[in-house]
């Protein structure tokens, strides 16, 4: 790895992207870890990047982890879409396969964070279109609830129940296969 | 909740531990992970959240009935669960959809899935799709009908039975990835697409009828597996970059009945390069064969040139002594060949043993790829029947 670093720094160095956080710091990232970004990806074949994307709605704290969550995914971008599944036992790929582990860890423990940033990030991922970033806070998210009584749901996210009891009866007799 | 945790969140505005800080399209997407019911219980939390799960992106089915007592009725009742629930969603968009069943036998249990794969595919929109029948073995026939739509990028089959009707993806012109796994494909003469590139059949069964064409001709990775009956023949696959073709033992116990199963017994009903040809544009092959009986050996009389193979992977039945003919024969025609990997009377995890080779420099052989860097072979010790490989290996200058 560290010997192949300085020639793919080098090719790297010309497409450096300057992210601007809500809170007007700058982070400099390779254009193959902005990428994973939709939203950036566009405005970068727009040509409009130059000076710096200012992200108004992250702050510094969340994009420095949007970031490490995106340095560590380009790697693996190029093959998401079954090229490398297709192939998971093939004796070639045995690199990769070491490699996906690494990025499973990597993302447990990313995910070890309290609620308010847990949401940060989804706001972020989601803002910036980051599927694989989206697809996973969102996962947390739907595990947390997973097994749980409305009542309990509600308690847990502060979910303030307005419905009528009439109202309540009315959905549950419409959705009443949901309930049995 | 500790208080001062929730008193330090209040000021920013997108800070919070409130679930309704998310805008609906994100919780939309949240309640895709959750199984259906699971999902459509969120309706009575609030009133914002009452029509939340009919548009959740992802659609997660299971239908499987584990009391064999209560079977009967508890399938109708399940059946009409997924009806009930299909049509309250209507035609809300899915991106991903994944219908798990069991045990549909009778006309109109395989009526309803049938129904619902349509459903989600014409009405829903779904682009990626993915359908389970969870004891694999008893196949549910699908409709004889080709799936039209622009959206479907991704198919997944576990467990069907699929017909020539079926397998005819040209309405699909979005259609990329197509994975098909313990698949019975009896009546069909050619499964076809010119927009997918990554084709996966594993543990399928071809009819023993007749070849079955596989006709795509955009594919960029091909994987084979454990494929049983007639082998199908392949088309030509231009754009090819790796294929995975493994070739079944049958277990000892099973004897395979059906006496024109190549696989079994070896049977070549014409002269054709059925399997090779299509695969001469690959860069990265692995061709396994864990029958005794060498399955190419027909193929192998008309080598085609793998004018772009890198690297190889082979086991043993290629590397047959004395003459080693089948191994020549694909080293002659791999002109570019960079890396060679022999498998050899041992299977994938159990390798202990690891040899590499080198091709010497000086006194390259006239007739195998100059290119050639590396040579492993993979095996659990080193016995007589690997020395004699190596043996014929160093006919080539290859030496460890």
């Amino acid at each position: 790895m560290a010997s192949a670093g300085s020639g793919d720094e080098k090719a790297a160095a010309a497409a450096m992207i300057t992210l601007i956080s809500s809170d007007n710091e700058k982070f400099e990232v390779t254009e193959a870890t902005a990428t994973l970004s939709q939203t950036i990806r566009h405005m970068i074949e727009d040509g409009c990047t130059d000076g710096g994307v200012p992200l108004p709605n992250v702050t510094s704290k969340i994009l420095a982890r949007v970031i490490e969550y995106c340095k560590k995914h380009a790697t693996a971008a190029a093959g998401e879409e079954g090229s490398s599944s297709s192939f998971s036992d093939a004796a070639f790929l045995e690199v990769d396969r070491a490699f996906l582990e690494e990025l499973e860890e990597f993302d447990d423990a990313f995910l070890e964070v309290d609620r308010a940033t847990l949401f940060d990030l989804i706001l972020a991922a989601n803002y910036l279109d980051i599927k694989g970033l989206l697809n996973l806070t969102c996962q947390k998210v739907a595990d947390s609830v997973k097994g749980k009584t409305p009542e309990q749901i509600r308690e847990m996210y502060n979910i303030v129940n307005d419905l009528t009891p009439e109202e309540e009866a009315e959905i549950r007799r419409e959705t009443q296969w949901a309930f049995e | 909740m500790p208080p001062e945790k929730k008193l330090k969140n209040v000021p920013t505005a997108s800070s919070g531990d409130g679930i309704d800080v998310l805008p609906d399209g994100v919780l939309e997407h949240i309640l895709g992970f959750l199984p259906v019911e699971e999902a459509g219980r969120t309706s009575v939390l609030a009133r914002s959240w009452r029509d939340l799960w009919k548009y959740a992106t992802a659609l997660r089915v299971t239908c499987v009935i584990d009391d064999y007592k209560l079977y009967s009725r508890s399938l109708k009742h399940c059946r009409k669960t997924v009806d009930d629930m299909l049509r309250l969603r209507g035609r809300a968009p899915l991106e991903v959809c994944e219908i798990t069943f069991a045990s549909f036998y009778k006309k109109d249990q395989v009526a309803s899935l049938n129904r619902w794969v349509r459903h989600v595919v014409m009405m829903c929109q779904v682009q990626r799709f993915r359908v389970v029948n969870f004891y694999a073995a008893e196949h549910l026939l699908l409709d004889n009908l080709p799936l039209a739509s622009r959206h479907l990028t991704r198919l997944e089959l576990v467990g069907l039975w699929l017909s020539n009707g079926f397998c005819d993806f040209s309405r699909c012109p979005s259609l990329q990835y197509l994975e098909l796994t313990d698949c019975y494909l009896g009546s069909t003469e050619r499964l076809s697409s010119d927009s997918i590139k990554w084709l996966s059949m594993t543990c399928c069964r071809f009819t023993t009828e007749f070849n079955t064409l596989i006709l795509v001709p955009n594919v960029v990775s091909l994987r084979l597996d454990a494929h049983l009956y007639r082998r199908p023949i392949l088309g030509s696959m231009p754009l090819l970059q790796e294929a995975f073709i493994r070739v079944p033992c049958m277990d000892d116990d099973w004897d395979c009945e059906e006496e024109d199963c190549y696989s079994c017994h070896d049977i070549m009903d014409d002269n054709k390069c059925a399997l090779l040809n299509g695969l001469s544009n690959a860069e990265h092959l692995a061709l396994l064969s864990e029958s005794d009986t060498f399955i190419f050996k027909t193929d192998l009389k008309w080598c085609p040139k793998f004018i772009k193979l890198k690297s190889l992977l082979l086991n043993d039945c290629w590397c047959v002594a004395p003459d080693f003919s089948a191994l020549n024969c694909i080293l002659k025609n791999s002109p570019v060949l960079e890396i060679l990997i022999l498998q050899l009377f041992s299977k994938e995890p159990d390798h202990t043993v690891e040899i590499i080779g080198r091709y010497h420099p000086m006194d390259r052989s006239a007739v195998i790829s100059e290119h050639l860097k590396t040579i492993k072979i993979k095996c659990e010790a080193v016995d007589e029947k690997i020395h004699r490989v190596l043996k014929f290996l160093c006919t080539f200058n290859i030496c460890k």
